[in-house]
């Protein structure tokens, strides 16, 4: 029928009333006469009425909410501290930079609890793979919430925001640099992400709740390992390193896209601040 | 520099405006990346990113609106896949989507073309086939159907002219009609819409009406 090819190029802007009055009359026109370009109303309309009863019943989880509080009360303390930062380099007083006469405690210090020994846990089957969800965060390069290479900063932006005391880590005897830290998530748990560049490369450090540990054995590829005499696991995926420990009640997962024996070399040399 | 009260209210009025529209986001966020915990990082960002330039958000407008540009901003700088150019070939900029790839004793079922209007499709079936789309698409689908934006916000929104969000919307429909077998005929306009690339324009429509009216 006459008038079809231009009727089925701006039916969709008619349905949604986006013609002007005298285009809209044109396709009205035409489809009240032609049954093939009404089914194609119809369609749209259908399609459109869908998709628009979809937004009942969905609701936003509730942990979304809290998170994004956090976030925002952790974006106004930044910018304070940015402030009088500020302030203070202007009257010529300086922070003392991260790096310089920071000791740590090494890793060497007791590491026990779940990572030892355990079985495969059961209702994990809907996450996917740990190891799989770390590679990827790490591989993301999502942005910073906090920029700070100060150690001391970085633990008190998460100060209250987890569960899990988050203590920044040293790398001892190589050419290593905090970037930067964001609030994350390794499976459904909420986690620090912690950036780092050590030796010119980046490198992630995971902190989260070591009861998702478990996890990573059903469904992952582990090699177990000792670091600095302690138990750890090395997996690969997705083209990343991913090693996998557990110090004083806190799990740590370090993700690089270097070879395991590298990534196990930065491992041993990681000290908690 | 803005004084310690200034910055107090200014979090407050974010968080009340904000507030209202964290299922909008949220759901966006999920129709995008497909991932629950992607959506939740994803909404994070944006929230972040629409608190730091809150300044710029003007106020009467429609913050909803704008909160979705900057979800959808970030998106696509952060979180799509990284296969842009086979997706557009899978559904093509100036290519009508899929038409005609059901038989007829397939849609013969379907077509019932003055009961379709009434017919609650099963909302399942009809996000099953959004979320084949590709980001392109999918992203224009959601905007315009699930939240109800009109061409110059969505067009803002992904930051292309308004006669390819036109173009997009309606390749995104096709598509969702033929999957579901909702839509039974020819494609009315195969050559046409690669003439000009594929992309509609309503000026264009509106001359040639005003011609043929006037």
């Amino acid at each position: 029928m006459e008038g079809c090819d231009e009727t089925r190029r701006y039916v969709d802007a008619w349905v949604d009333g986006e013609l002007d009055p005298g285009a809209a009359l044109f396709v009205e026109t035409h489809v009240a006469r032609c049954a093939s370009c009404r089914e194609e109303a119809d369609a749209i309309r259908a399609i459109k009425g869908a998709l628009a009863a979809s937004r009942e019943g969905h609701a936003s989880p509730g942990s979304l909410r809290s998170r994004l509080l956090a976030a925002l009360d952790a974006e106004d303390q930044e910018k304070v501290a940015a402030e009088q930062s500020a302030r203070r380099r202007k009257h010529g007083s300086g922070f003392v930079l991260a790096g310089a006469a920071l000791t740590g405690l090494a890793l060497a210090t007791g590491w026990r609890g779940s990572i030892n020994g355990t079985g495969p846990v059961a209702g994990a089957a809907m996450m996917p793979p740990l190891l799989d969800d770390i590679a990827q965060r790490h591989a993301r390069n999502l942005p910073v919430e906090v920029t700070s290479s100060e150690p001391t900063q970085v633990a008190n932006f998460f100060t209250g925001r987890l569960d899990i005391p988050v203590r920044p880590v040293r790398f001892r005897g190589v050419s290593a640099r905090l970037v930067g830290a964001r609030i994350s998530n390794v499976s459904d748990s909420m986690a620090a992400a912690l950036y780092y560049e050590v030796g010119g490369r980046r490198v992630t450090v995971f902190m989260f709740d070591p009861s998702v540990l478990p996890r990573a054995f059903d469904t992952d590829a582990l090699q177990p390992v000792r670091v600095n005499n302690q138990p750890a696991y090395v997996g690969y995926a997705r083209g990343y390193t991913v090693v996998l420990s557990e110090q004083a009640g806190v799990a740590y997962a370090v993700a690089s896209d270097m070879p395991p024996a590298y990534t196990l070399e930065i491992m041993s040399r990681a000290e908690i601040q | 520099m803005a004084s310690p009260t200034d910055d107090r209210n200014r979090r407050k009025r974010f968080e009340a405006e904000l507030l209202p529209h964290l299922d909008a986001l949220h759901r966006t966020a999920l129709r995008l990346t497909r991932s629950p915990s992607d959506a939740d990082d994803l909404v994070q960002d944006a929230v972040l990113k629409a608190y730091r330039f809150f300044d710029h958000y003007e106020d009467g407008t429609n913050f909803r609106a704008w909160l979705l540009k900057v979800l959808t901003n970030v998106f696509f700088s952060k979180y799509r896949r990284q296969t842009l150019d086979s997706q557009m070939r899978a559904l093509g900029e100036g290519d009508p989507v899929a038409d005609g790839w059901m038989g007829v004793a397939t849609m013969a079922p379907n077509r019932e073309p003055e009961r379709l209007a009434e017919k609650a499709l099963l909302e399942g079936s009809v996000l099953k086939a959004l979320d084949e789309l590709p980001e392109e698409f999918r992203a224009v689908l959601v905007l315009a159907d699930v939240e109800g934006l009109t061409y110059r916000e969505i067009a803002d929104a992904v930051g292309c002219p308004i006669g390819t969000v036109m173009s997009r919307l309606h390749r995104a429909r096709r598509a969702v009609a033929t999957r579901l077998g909702l839509t039974s005929h020819e494609p009315a306009h195969k050559e046409k819409d690669n003439s000009d690339g594929g992309v509609l324009s309503l000026d264009a429509f509106r001359n040639r009406k005003k011609e043929a009216i006037g």
